[in-house]
């Protein structure tokens, strides 16, 4: 069963600990229902959906390759639409936000 | 009666358009004012409200009607309401006939001209019925101020509570050696936090001091006979072998040499044959395990107090109440080896083992640990049994997420650095208690929505869960260190209650109430109810109510009250005709009908009140001597000639 | 024990959860005042057309319930009557009352309508129809429904002309065969003293033009209705006499349901309202028996088919009336004025794709709320806008005698507000029996 891709609970607890750092870390209470998506003004221009929900489900998971390659983090323009949105009170702009901190602190800066 | 005496009214309904919209309501009323012995036919609205039964009631004074047709819905529905009004206004109300013209004709044909015309010959064949009706008494019965409870779980225990608060004499009976039911293997009850053997001890303490209560454990009710305000019940207790003179001293268990798992504890640790259930059990006595016991006698010498005497034999007890109260449970789902893993390493285990691990009280004392170790990542399959598994009831079983994100929270405020993933179809926690999943969340639970089952592999120390994540769709595996599933609710043994109470059984296994809407307490059967999850998952607290509400059902029936009146449409002997060949006896599913002599002739005889009305005797007899009130030939041959066009 | 009662109960509120209540606890003796605020006994359950999971005809099995009040001797009917306070007395409780006036006789009126006919206080002049949902209009004076218990007259003082100016009009006081309109009747304050109190007073909507729900567009679109008014249009007793129709009378050829509104939510309702999932499925089914080519989506978080039956009917509405339930919920509500189209815009969550659907009409499942009478808040029994009872024991409050069920407690469908009905009146009885007899109730 190789195609499966193994979710890695160590990665989810470092970005959730440097996300709070940064008091971005209000994703975890992401239910999953997409309403950051349809708000998003980029994610139906552009393509790129499901977006953030996506990209908060690979947090949970900790699934660092699909982070690491979704180009989606640095393409957000942080508009906010999303957090407006959110029923939980989210905030799923600032969680994107730290984020691309994340990504860049601990991946493009040592490539 | 004779034609020139006859005064019928009929009264057509509309049902809103439920009838109306297919059935030409006016066309029938003005054909049945054209049948002889009419003298009056309306339509309306709705018969059923006031202004409808104030039109039958207003006719029946004005026009001295002697008797009345109401074409409406099913009589299940309205035939209580329509005779109550017929009644209140003075008429005998078995002088009143229903017919079906919803069901039987707007809601199954389509054709607007023939549904019509059905409707036409449904109500000239009342017509013709209802000028052969008699009147009829209601029958008088004297009832027995007390009930027996079946089950002592929540339900039954509540149910027994209120019983016995408000004075009436209760019998609780239960299959296990221990009164508390399931719950007592719960550690937490969602929401409240209480553990489940605290739950009940309060109402254990209270229900066992009454005067007024018997208390019967491994009791069986093996048979009923009777009806309403007095059944005979016939209850078979196992023994206990274990007088009260056991003072919990526990020599016996120590010298019992067979070891069994301990159902008790989840089967997690094992127990002796001679055991105590748990620490708070009532009666607070040891018992034997009857299936695992060798008779081996090592206990009866090991008992400083001599409270052993194991040729006790089983004995029959002879109940006689007034009502009945169901409340035998759920079974927990028990996955088969293999499902999901389970049975292949101790790591997979279901959500009850999970409820006992979490026990203070439990095999380890509280400490969520599992082959010595913590487990660091836990996850949880929902839906096992439910909706799905090997064998499912394809229905919900209600209380799962609830449970599920208060174990989490649980199990994270003792171990903060777990990992917790729930499996799930959808997380349905319903009320007030969809806080729990927001807390469940913001507590670093990770959920995992599924819509194929996930694939459970053993692999070494890990153990493999395979699922696609449906909302992303990406394969993902997670190593687990321990596996729970969440079992669902399964009916309780419902096949034999089924089977000995006369009742019968939803699709999903339970059993069947009167009303799944507007009865919800009460089983077809007049004078026997429903509490708990007897009828279909259920948690703590809705037991409680459920309990309370059975209870309330059969206080309205007995509290105080010396008689009740039973329909007279029961079975009767024409002692003249009755050649004493008693089919009939044999023929009685109810053991209503009984030998006596007139002189020197032996004729049949029926007690009204053990008499259902299923009418099986008066088709059964070959002299027409046995008649049905209410249906007797005369009357069904009536409709039968009215059908084929014979006005009589 | 004729005639003997063992003791006197209010039960407040006359939905299906007081019926119940009163119901049982004139079975078994006691007297009942049931209080009921409206005109007419019923409640939110005889607002609609059909139930879950059953598809039984509500007011088919309510209907008897509610006339079976009027018949017991035992039960006193208040209607149009407000609890203003109760005060704990002893082992009583002393409830003061008001109750509006009726303007009607209920003692000569027949219920026949022709005063209703005749009024002059109709369409522009009339008031919006509550039974209905404000969908159509009613006269000044009127009957609430075709089943309503009392079946009698009342007379709305805001828009009655003879009221309104105190002379003029009067016509329905000529035609009335009964000779039952009284002008001058007035609000009267009642005092009753009982020996337990059933708190049934139901729960209110969340209002659909909150600021946090303008998004779904509710009172800028007319074709956006809330799940109340959507039932109003399928009953056959409604604005439209049971057909599925649009606002201009053509039919709909699409109808989406959006799940949650104002439940799960920070701002509003932080908790799920338990019975909308159904009752949308069953509208959804109901539209598809109107009309069997529409086209029907229902736009959920999660599908909450927790109940008995309740998976069943979820999986016939997929698989035999070919309803899509689609994961997602909508950002907004916008309108096509051009194709005269309401459009929704969501994410299909189980496929990831950003999706925009064309409809005709689009049905709120609005959340609920507890309606929680101010005498509870005196009584010291509430916080946080819920009311608190024991645990273990989920209607009863801290204040022995007092009483709490259905939909005031927390969201409940009509299974468990029928259930909680019957364990109040078992409660009531046990607390007179234990309080009157102490030492003799234990008879064996």
């Amino acid at each position: 069963m190789s195609k499966h891709i193994e979710v890695r609970p160590e990665i989810y607890t470092k970005i959730r600990d440097f996300m709070k750092k940064l008091g971005a870390d209000d994703f975890i209470k992401c239910f999953n229902c997409g309403t950051c998506t349809v708000a998003c003004p980029i994610a139906e221009v552009l393509g790129i959906v499901p977006f953030s929900r996506k990209i908060i489900r690979y947090i949970m998971l900790g699934l660092e390759e699909d982070l690491v390659n979704s180009k989606e983090i640095l393409l957000c323009l942080h508009c906010g639409e999303c957090s407006e949105y959110c029923p939980k009170g989210a905030n799923p702009a600032e969680t994107m936000h730290a984020l691309k901190t994340y990504i860049i602190q601990n991946y493009l800066l040592k490539r | 009666m004779r034609d020139k005496d006859v005064r019928i009214g009929v009264y057509i309904c509309h049902c809103g358009t439920n009838i109306a919209g297919i059935v030409d309501v006016e066309e029938v009323a003005r054909y049945a004012s054209s049948i002889p012995g009419v003298v009056v036919a309306r339509h309306y609205t709705f018969m059923c409200s006031e202004t409808g039964q104030n039109m039958i009631k207003d006719d029946i004074k004005n026009l001295k009607l002697n008797g009345v047709v109401v074409a409406a819905c099913s009589p299940a529905l309205h035939e209580v309401t329509f005779k109550n009004a017929v009644k209140e206004a003075g008429l005998n109300p078995y002088l009143f006939e229903m017919v079906n013209i919803r069901e039987h004709c707007s809601w199954t044909h389509t054709d607007r001209r023939l549904a019509t015309e059905k409707a036409k010959d449904l109500v000239r064949m009342a017509i013709a019925k209802v000028k052969e009706l008699e009147p009829l008494e209601e029958v008088k019965a004297e009832v027995v101020n007390s009930v027996l409870v079946v089950g002592s779980g929540v339900a039954g225990l509540s149910a027994a509570l209120t019983l016995a608060r408000a004075g009436l004499t209760v019998y609780i009976i239960d299959k296990r050696p221990v009164l508390g039911g399931f719950v007592t293997r719960l550690v937490n009850i969602a929401p409240i936090g209480i553990r489940g053997r605290e739950f009940v001890k309060p109402m254990i303490d209270e229900l066992v001091e009454m005067p007024n209560v018997k208390v019967l454990t491994n009791a069986e009710v093996i048979s009923v006979e009777g009806g309403v305000g007095n059944f005979k019940v016939r209850i078979r207790q196992r023994p206990t072998y274990i007088s009260d003179l056991c003072t919990l001293c526990g020599y016996c268990e120590k010298a019992c040499p067979i070891e069994v798992p301990n159902e008790y504890e989840g089967k997690l640790t094992m127990r002796k044959a001679i055991y105590l259930p748990f620490k708070e059990a009532y009666p607070p006595k040891y018992v034997i395990d009857e299936n695992a016991c060798t008779k081996c006698g090592k206990c009866i010498d090991a008992c400083p107090v001599k409270a052993i005497d194991l040729s006790v034999k089983e004995r029959y007890i002879d109940l006689n109440v007034g009502a009945i109260i169901i409340a035998v449970g759920h079974e927990p789902y028990e996955p088969d080896k293999g499902e999901f893993g389970y049975g292949l390493t101790r790591r997979v285990i279901t959500s009850l083992q999970l409820e006992r691990l979490l026990d203070e009280e439990g095999p380890t004392g509280g400490r969520f640990i599992i082959d010595g170790k913590v487990p660091k990542t836990i996850v949880f399959i929902s839906c096992v049994g439910s909706l799905i598994g090997n064998k499912t009831t394809n229905a919900c079983s209600r209380r799962c997420c609830s449970t599920i994100t208060y174990d989490t929270l649980k199990i994270l405020s003792k171990n903060p650095d777990s990992h917790i993933y729930i499996l799930y179809r959808d997380i349905r926690t319903y009320g007030f208690e969809e806080e729990l999943y927001w807390k469940a969340l913001e507590n670093g639970v990770v959920f995992v929505k599924f819509e194929e089952p996930p694939k459970v592999e053993v692999m070494g120390d890990k153990i493999m869960v395979y699922v696609r994540e449906a909302t992303i769709n990406k394969n993902i595996v997670i190593p687990a260190d321990l596996v729970v599933l969440f079992v669902g609710m399964t009916p309780s043994n419902a096949g034999e209650i089924v089977r000995i109470f006369k009742l019968s059984r939803t699709a999903d296994g339970f059993i069947r109430e009167a009303h799944l809407k507007l009865r919800p307490a009460e089983t077809p059967t007049e004078g026997i109810f429903l509490a708990g999850a007897a009828a279909g998952p259920k948690g703590v607290m809705e037991s409680v109510i459920h309990g309370a509400a059975a209870a309330s059902k059969a206080l309205a029936l007995l509290l105080n009250k010396k008689y009740i009146l039973r329909e007279p449409l029961v079975a009767k002997v024409d002692e003249e005709l009755c050649s004493g060949c008693l089919i009939c006896v044999g023929m009685c599913p109810f053991n209503a009908i009984s030998v006596k002599y007139v002189g020197e002739r032996r004729v049949a005889t029926v007690n009204p009140l053990l008499c259902m009305g299923c009418g099986t005797c008066a088709a059964a007899c070959p002299s027409g001597a046995m008649e049905h009130n209410g249906f007797k030939d005369k009357q069904i041959l009536a409709q039968v000639r009215a059908f084929a066009g014979v006005v009589v | 024990m004729e005639g003997a009662k063992l003791g006197e109960v209010a039960v407040v509120g006359g939905g299906i959860a007081g019926i119940q209540a009163a119901l049982d606890l004139a079975d078994t003796e006691f007297k009942v005042y049931l209080i009921e605020r409206s005109p007419s006994i019923g409640g939110r359950m005889a607002q609609l057309d059909k139930t879950f999971p059953t598809l039984d005809c509500a007011s088919c099995i309510l209907t008897p319930k509610m006339a079976e009040v009027l018949r017991k001797d035992n039960i006193e009917l208040l209607t149009l009557a407000e609890v203003v306070d109760v005060i704990k007395n002893g082992n009583k409780f002393k409830l003061t009352i008001k109750q509006r006036p009726r303007y009607v006789d209920t003692n000569k009126c027949t219920g026949c309508g022709t005063c209703v006919e005749k009024c002059t206080a109709r369409g522009k002049l009339g008031a919006p129809d509550e039974f209905n949902e404000g969908l159509s209009t009613r006269t000044a004076v009127y009957i609430p429904f075709p089943q309503a218990v009392p079946k009698k007259a009342v007379i709305d003082p805001n828009i009655c002309l003879r009221l309104r100016y105190k002379r003029g009009c009067g016509i329905c006081e000529k035609v009335c065969p009964a000779n039952a309109i009284n002008f001058n009747d007035t609000e009267r304050i009642l005092n009753l003293t009982v020996d337990a109190v059933i708190v049934a007073t139901g729960y209110k909507f969340i209002d659909p033009r909150l600021p946090e729900l303008s998004i779904y567009g509710y009172g800028k679109y007319p074709e956006v209705y809330t799940n109340i008014e959507f039932e109003r249009i399928l009953d056959a007793r409604g604005p439209t006499g049971g057909a599925l129709i649009k606002k201009d009378g053509s039919h709909p050829e699409r109808i989406v349901f959006i799940q949650c509104v104002g439940s799960r939510h920070y701002k509003i309702n932080p908790y799920c309202s338990a019975y909308c999932c159904m009752a949308s499925i069953k509208q959804a089914i109901l539209a598809k028996e109107h009309e069997p080519k529409v086209d029907v989506t229902i736009l959920y978080m999660d599908i909450r088919a927790y109940g008995k039956g309740f998976q069943d009917f979820y999986n016939r509405a997929e698989n035999e009336y070919g309803i899509r339930f689609i994961k997602g919920r909508t950002a907004g509500i916008t309108e096509d004025p051009s194709k005269k189209k309401l459009i929704v815009k969501y994410e299909d969550v189980m496929r990831g794709t950003i999706e925009t659907m064309e409809t005709d009409m689009v049905v709120l499942a609005l959340g609920i709320v507890p309606n929680i009478p101010s005498f509870l808040n005196r009584l010291g029994v509430v916080r946080n806008g819920r009311v608190i009872t024991r645990p273990g024991d989920p209607i009863s409050t801290y204040v022995d005698g007092i009483f709490v069920i259905g939909a005031t407690l927390n969201p409940t469908d009509i299974p468990d507000a029928v259930l909680q009905g019957s364990a109040a009146a078992a409660r009531v009885t046990e607390h007179v029996l234990r309080r009157k007899t102490p030492f003799e109730v234990m008879r064996s």
